[in-house]
């Protein structure tokens, strides 16, 4: 039982894919998207109305949100990658012409250390990822701030209403069910 | 008065290192970790690389969950409720409870992930990575040094001398002598993956769980207190608003709590709890 859970940890794969920012970002939207509205309908100490309201805006608000982050996530990276190639320029890691060229190579870097590592070879010298990875990793956090908090919003809050409309029936049908 | 003065600022050095321990490198040092030598820590105490430069390591070897969610926890705290006040189309008690529950979500998650996660982050991924290594055939890991190299190496890691100083200490050595350990194993080929260095291990499995602990607290933790917790904070606001009687929203205010109130009575006396 224990060593599933272990192996699961350790996988370089999983550690890899949890450690980019826009699956953290989508992967917790998900989650919220599902368990807030549920909680919400669940609290019986407020008029159902408001309930109600409350629970659909967060279903729809979280829910297009994050639709709309992961829609606007990768041309947004790709600016931003321009951006601080700009700003840094000449610094190691920041050589490559677009992000997609600069992702390959990064990933080509550590597969090479590690087969290195696995024939027991010198590892030759690398160009050094890690700063220009934290910076693309910290641009894309605080753009994932603003598409989610900021951007996102002004669009949801046009298309929220008729979709609410639409949803209302379903979510007092809940709310009697709950 | 000389004595005075030198009375005051002996004051404020102890309220300092009371109050903000860490945060100044002349305060007196309390504790003296003993893997490490007191060479070794004078010599990591230099100056080392720019704020920024600190944070893209930080990004760039370990980006936790906790990072960004609680990053994107702090924007919605100041923009969904500010976005929620300029929805026209609801009414005021509506947007009200809206903005009472979304404000008070986004505080409890704020402090769960960056508390909770923090906690079982720093606890869990020792015994895990210990128990890998041990499947692998090289018992015995002890994780703390390994988990004290990895702190004293991403703080000096611009510095060659500095780094040079801390592969000479105890510590330093230890980790080589692992590092061989797991060398030797990935040439004998004995695994098809190769076995990855304490180090990187320790910062993968840590986010793995930070990831997982996110995940957990978000779909049930965070929901969950917040529902316990939203008519002791709504009462609370009530009861602030309610003081302030200049306050327009305040007759809205006072009718939401007065149907809140009578529904609360009525469901009482039907319950028989109560005699009316």
């Amino acid at each position: 039982m224990i060593s599933p859970v272990i192996n699961f940890i350790t996988n370089p794969t999983v550690g890899n894919l949890v450690q980019n920012s826009v699956f953290q970002v989508v992967s917790e939207g998900v989650l919220k998207t599902t368990a807030r509205p549920i909680f919400t309908l669940n609290d019986k100490t407020v008029p159902e109305k408001d309930r109600n309201y409350s629970a659909m805006q967060q279903f729809l608000y979280l829910g297009l949100c994050t639709l709309l982050y992961f829609a606007m996530v990768t041309p947004y990276k790709q600016a931003a990658y321009k951006v601080l190639k700009k700003v840094y320029k000449g610094k190691e890691g920041f050589e490559q012409p677009t992000l997609k060229a600069f992702e390959k190579a990064k990933n080509a870097v550590q597969k090479a250390i590690n087969e290195a590592k696995l024939n027991n070879k010198l590892i030759p010298k690398q160009t050094d990822y890690t700063q220009a990875k934290g910076a693309m990793e910290a641009a894309s956090i605080l753009g994932s701030g603003i598409i989610m908090t900021i951007i996102a919003p002004q669009i949801v809050r046009f298309t929220m209403h008729p979709i609410a409309k639409y949803l209302e029936p379903k979510f007092k049908k809940l709310n009697k069910n709950a | 008065m000389k004595f005075l003065a030198t009375c005051q600022k002996k004051f404020i050095l102890l309220g300092r290192n009371f109050f903000f321990q860490g945060l100044y490198n002349d305060r007196p040092m309390t504790k003296i970790n003993p893997i490490i030598t007191n060479n070794v820590q004078t010599a990591l105490k230099a100056k080392g690389a720019s704020f920024t430069e600190k944070v893209f390591h930080k990004l760039g070897t370990a980006n936790d969950s906790e990072i960004t969610t609680a990053t994107i926890a702090a924007f919605k705290l100041c923009f969904v409720p500010l976005g929620i006040a300029l929805d026209k189309k609801a009414n005021e008690s509506q947007k009200e409870y809206a903005i009472l529950r979304n404000t008070l979500t986004e505080l409890i998650a704020l402090t769960s992930y960056l508390g909770i996660t923090k906690i079982i982050k720093d606890r869990l991924p020792n015994p895990i990575c210990k128990k890998y290594y041990a499947d692998k055939g090289i018992e015995n890991v002890e994780m703390k040094k390994i988990n004290e190299y990895t702190k004293l190496f991403d703080k000096n890691f611009n510095n060659p001398d500095q780094i040079k100083v801390l592969n000479e200490s105890p510590i330093g050595k230890y980790y080589a002598s692992i590092i061989e350990k797991i060398n030797a194993i990935n040439i004998s080929g004995k695994f098809k993956k190769v076995l990855l260095e304490p180090t990187s291990l320790l910062k993968k499995s840590r986010s793995v769980i930070s990831h997982i602990t996110v995940c957990v607290l978000a779909f049930s933790f965070i929901p969950q207190v917040c529902n316990l917790a939203m008519k002791p904070f709504s009462d609370l606001y009530h009861k602030f608003n309610k003081v302030n009687p200049q306050n327009n929203k305040n007759q809205n205010l006072v009718a939401f709590s007065q149907n809140f109130i009578d529904k609360k009575i009525s469901n009482r006396v039907k319950n028989g709890g109560v005699s009316a």
